[in-house]
């Protein structure tokens, strides 16, 4: 066996061959440059005044243009890498072929490495997209060399560290779903305690314009400016490749004993865990008293409904009155620390907890209602479901009622919230408000924090069911509905940040249409101005089109679910379509 | 009224077509064998009859409801077991029968009687509140039978379902499936396992490419393929004047000389295997040996296919 055999690289060629014959490669390669090339592009207008001046005014101005470049490259990383990196060996398992690499000549290291390496290379052909605008960066002044090739070494670090988390949860875990997860809890708990935070925060300070850039003049060489990044960007380069190469030992240590685990439920796992520690806990305290004792029934009338509400983890009383336990402790907590304070000066006691609520409600309601599609795919039930005599409605409505069920839970939280908030503002804080002078009115925004769970829930599980229901696997639709959700939240603002400089506070309007802006009514994220402080009438009105619109999106997103679902999952319906007539 | 009917099927994915004009009519009561190596088009053709396909030219009924105008009637008449399990395994038997009684719109009041009654057929009535994720692949592919046997329909139509079974679990299976037979249900059936299908189909359909090869009782197909016979003799005082005499003989074809044995190949009708015999008899050999060619299904597959897909 000669060299060049013996350092062949099979799986990696076999992994890139792979990813050179896949069109979603390429489609997520054009996405990922038009939204490069778009916001460089809007930020390059914006920076001539929408065209109005260019050339020698822009001189120097480059670091601002460099540090949005390495935002979004940053972002890039953080949220496509994992998702392309953590199918690589859990797809391998629940194809059944992991077994058939074990057995092949390729050590458990091989094949770990090669896979981490194929999509260590598949996201460097994105960050390699950026390179022209980086030169152009270089060529308008305001950055060195040095910060470039600074910039360079961090963005490679983060792209090490986040791979090598994410190949070492796909060779943990069983599914996609949950490596996917769970890379990212621990890319967050890197984040907050460890080497991470620092790959972040070089990123960050560059963005933010506080960093000591390296001690480099104008006019130095190519190699000393090389010499004084790499000095300072040792620390960061070697932090990356220990946790890099921790992780691909660890994951080839544990491949062999981690291929042939069974699929587990593990939030059913956690919440029969949790389940076992309160029984004895109320066994202890209280003798075994249970106030609302779960049946044991068969299904009656609508067996899809008794699945979902019976049988899924967030099924019984007793696990949803735990969440909601989870959601409303901190919030009890707060308000009892408020009542008991006596203050009654504050207009915003809980200002962190819809960011909290919210937070937790998008990602639970996307989970669920992604995977009521997927999970019969997966289990191979779908067909056997749909030969039975149930219309297409009964089947979405029936299949969607856990998350229905969800969506009531998490509206108790926002409830209480928007509730206490009314109380507070507009019965204690009055008297303190008479000197101030109120500045929000009570009904608008009582109004306002109602309707926005009231009617985003439900389009998210709508937007959730949708591509859960044609996406080819579960993490594809995690990943486009949150993508469409953050879109929905952000469009807006770019779009009134781009063009409010010459349309003013009429165009500022168009801030609104951001769900993101409802739900934070008191904040501004663009550069408009507080239309509920400022003007009542005209925000009431907003409101009023707001969420006439946002029950446009809701109803259509409804019927289009319910008249497309036979279509997309191939059920014969009286009047379907048939293509292939159509063809001849 | 036929339980099947089937006029010029024809389904396509995108350039590929996979069924390319299949006829089949199906009277009540039949078993019908469904053959053809992998690819050939016969999930395909169950798929459609199952109501899972809107993309197809042709027509298609069944029990005279028309499957691309009544699907939801057809649906009613119809038991279908793909080709994988379909069984939620977070559920005990009971309550995944339960689940489909219910989704069948079964009376509340008939229900627990019914599922007993599938239950026994199936021989599972010892596993009632067993985890369906604890039965074994055989108690799983009968849990599915017994799921379809349910709304008591009229047309089975079961897509490999000795596929991945032991030996054991595959004549626990033949043998359910004759009970069926048995309660006049008709039966379409794919399978691999060919002589199964001898046993238990009335007719059977061999699938090639997309097209019926061949159709009708299996003693029909056997006819057909046996124009040309092969009786295999050994002789004790074997000369080459009764080779000579034997290649000459009116009906046959050809005469193959073997180390233990002369393979006699002739065509039937004009040569009866008796006279054969007789005529070997006539001069003045002993036979050892005389034995015609037994044509199992395998052999009828083999030479009806040439192991192409669409």
């Amino acid at each position: 066996m000669n060299l060049l055999e013996r350092y062949s690289l099979p799986l990696l060629t076999k992994e890139l061959i792979e990813q050179a014959n896949s069109k979603r490669t390429y489609i997520l390669r054009v996405v990922y440059a038009v939204v490069l090339y778009g916001a460089a592009l809007w930020y390059y207008s914006d920076l001539n005044n929408g065209g109005a001046a260019a050339g020698l005014v822009n001189l120097g101005k480059g670091r601002a243009f460099f540090q949005l470049l390495v935002n979004v490259q940053t972002f890039a990383i953080i949220f496509l890498l994992p998702a392309i990196t953590c199918g690589a060996l859990t797809v391998e398992k629940e194809k059944d072929t992991l077994a058939l690499l074990l057995l092949t000549k390729l050590s458990s290291w091989t094949i770990v490495f090669e896979k981490l390496v194929s999509r260590v290379l598949a996201m460097g052909t994105y960050q390699l997209l950026s390179l022209p605008l980086f030169a152009i960066v270089y060529g308008m002044g305001g950055v060195e060399l040095s910060g470039i090739i600074h910039a360079v070494i961090s963005l490679l670090a983060l792209t090490i560290v986040v791979a090598s988390v994410s190949i070492l949860c796909s060779t943990w875990f069983r599914t996609t779903s949950e490596a996917f997860i769970l890379s990212y809890v621990i890319l967050f708990f890197f984040g907050c305690c460890h080497a991470f935070a620092i790959e972040l925060m070089y990123v960050q300070t560059l963005r933010m314009n506080q960093r000591n850039w390296p001690n480099i003049s104008q006019g130095q060489s190519f190699w000393q400016a090389i010499t004084a990044a790499f000095s300072t960007d040792t620390a960061i380069s070697l932090q990356a490749l220990a946790i890099c190469l921790a992780s691909v030992l660890i994951a080839s240590k544990v491949l062999f004993a981690r291929a042939f685990v069974p699929p587990r439920n593990i939030i059913l796992e956690l919440f029969q865990r949790a389940d076992r520690f309160f029984n004895e806990l109320n066994e202890s305290t209280t003798g075994g008293i249970v106030l609302v004792p779960d049946r044991e029934t068969l299904p009656t009338f609508q067996p899809i409904t008794w699945r979902e509400t019976r049988k899924k983890s967030l099924g019984t009383f007793r696990y949803q009155f735990r969440i909601l336990m989870f959601l409303l402790a901190p919030l009890v907590l707060v308000i009892a620390a408020i009542l008991s304070d006596g203050r009654n000066d504050f207009t915003s006691p809980f200002r962190g907890f819809p960011a909290f609520f919210w937070f937790v409600s998008v990602i639970c309601l996307t989970i669920h209602a992604t995977g009521v599609i997927a999970a019969e795919r997966i289990r191979q039930t779908l067909d056997v479901l749909l030969v039975s005599p149930l219309t297409p409605t009964e089947i979405v409505l029936e299949k969607l009622s856990g998350v229905r069920r969800l969506i009531k839970i998490l509206m108790v939280p926002f409830a209480v919230l928007v509730l206490f908030q009314a109380i507070w503002t507009g019965y204690v804080l009055q008297g303190a408000l008479q000197a101030k002078q109120r500045s929000v009115d009570f009904w608008l925004e009582l109004v306002t924090a109602t309707l926005v769970p009231v009617f985003y829930m439900p389009i998210i599980m709508w937007v959730g069911f949708q591509f859960g229901l044609r996406a080819r696997t579960q993490i594809q639709a995690i990943l486009a509905t949150l993508t469409t959700v953050v879109l929905a939240c952000i469009i807006p603002i770019v779009f009134v940040s781009t063009f409010s400089v010459m349309y003013q506070r009429v165009f500022s309007l168009i801030l609104w249409v951001s769900p993101l802006q409802m739900a934070f009514p008191t904040s501004v994220f663009g550069p408009g101005y507080n239309l509920f402080q400022e003007n009542t009438k005209l925000a009431w009105i907003v409101v009023v089109v707001h969420f006439a619109l946002y029950g446009i999106i809701w109803w259509w997103l409804r019927k289009n679910a319910l008249q497309s679902f036979s279509k997309v999952v191939r059920r014969m319906e009286p009047g379907s379509r048939n293509r292939q007539s159509e063809a001849r | 009224m036929l339980a099947v009917d089937v006029q010029e099927l024809k389904v396509r994915y995108g350039k590929l077509e996979a069924v390319k004009g299949i006829s089949l009519q199906i009277p009540p009561g039949e078993v019908f064998g469904f053959i053809g190596p992998n690819g050939a088009g016969k999930s395909s053709t169950i798929r459609v009859l199952a109501t899972l396909l809107p993309d197809f030219l042709g027509s298609a009924k069944i029990m005279d409801l028309s499957i691309r105008s009544q699907p939801q009637l057809v649906r009613e008449q119809i038991g279908y077991v793909p080709d994988f399990f379909g069984v939620y395994e977070d559920l005990t038997a009971r309550e995944y029968l339960h689940f489909f009684a219910a989704a069948y719109r079964l009376p509340m009041s008939r229900r627990k009687a019914v599922v007993d009654d599938v239950l026994q057929l199936t021989d599972l009535t010892g596993k009632i509140d067993s985890q369906v994720d604890a039965l074994s692949r055989g108690m799983k592919q009968r849990l599915s039978l017994a799921r379809v046997l349910l709304h008591d329909p009229a047309v089975l139509l079961l897509d490999e379902p000795a596929s991945g079974l032991d030996p054991r679990a595959r004549i626990e299976m033949r043998e359910l499936l004759k009970a069926l037979k048995e309660m006049s249900k008709t039966i379409i059936i794919s399978s691999h396992i060919l002589h199964e299908l001898a046993q238990l189909c009335t007719r059977i359909g061999i699938i090639e490419t997309g097209k019926m090869v061949a159709q009708g009782s299996v003693a029909e197909i056997y006819q057909r393929l046996g124009v040309l016979k092969i009786v295999h003799v050994q002789v004790v005082n074997q000369s080459p004047e009764l080779i000579a005499k034997l290649r000459v003989m009116p009906g046959v074809t050809h005469v193959d000389d073997q180390v233990d044995r002369i393979s006699i190949r002739f065509e039937e009708g004009k040569l009866e295997v008796e006279d054969l015999h007789d005529f070997i008899h006539a001069q003045g050999v002993r036979i050892r040996m005389f034995q015609p060619e037994v044509m199992d299904m395998e052999t009828a597959f083999m030479k009806l296919t040439e192991g192409q897909t669409a």
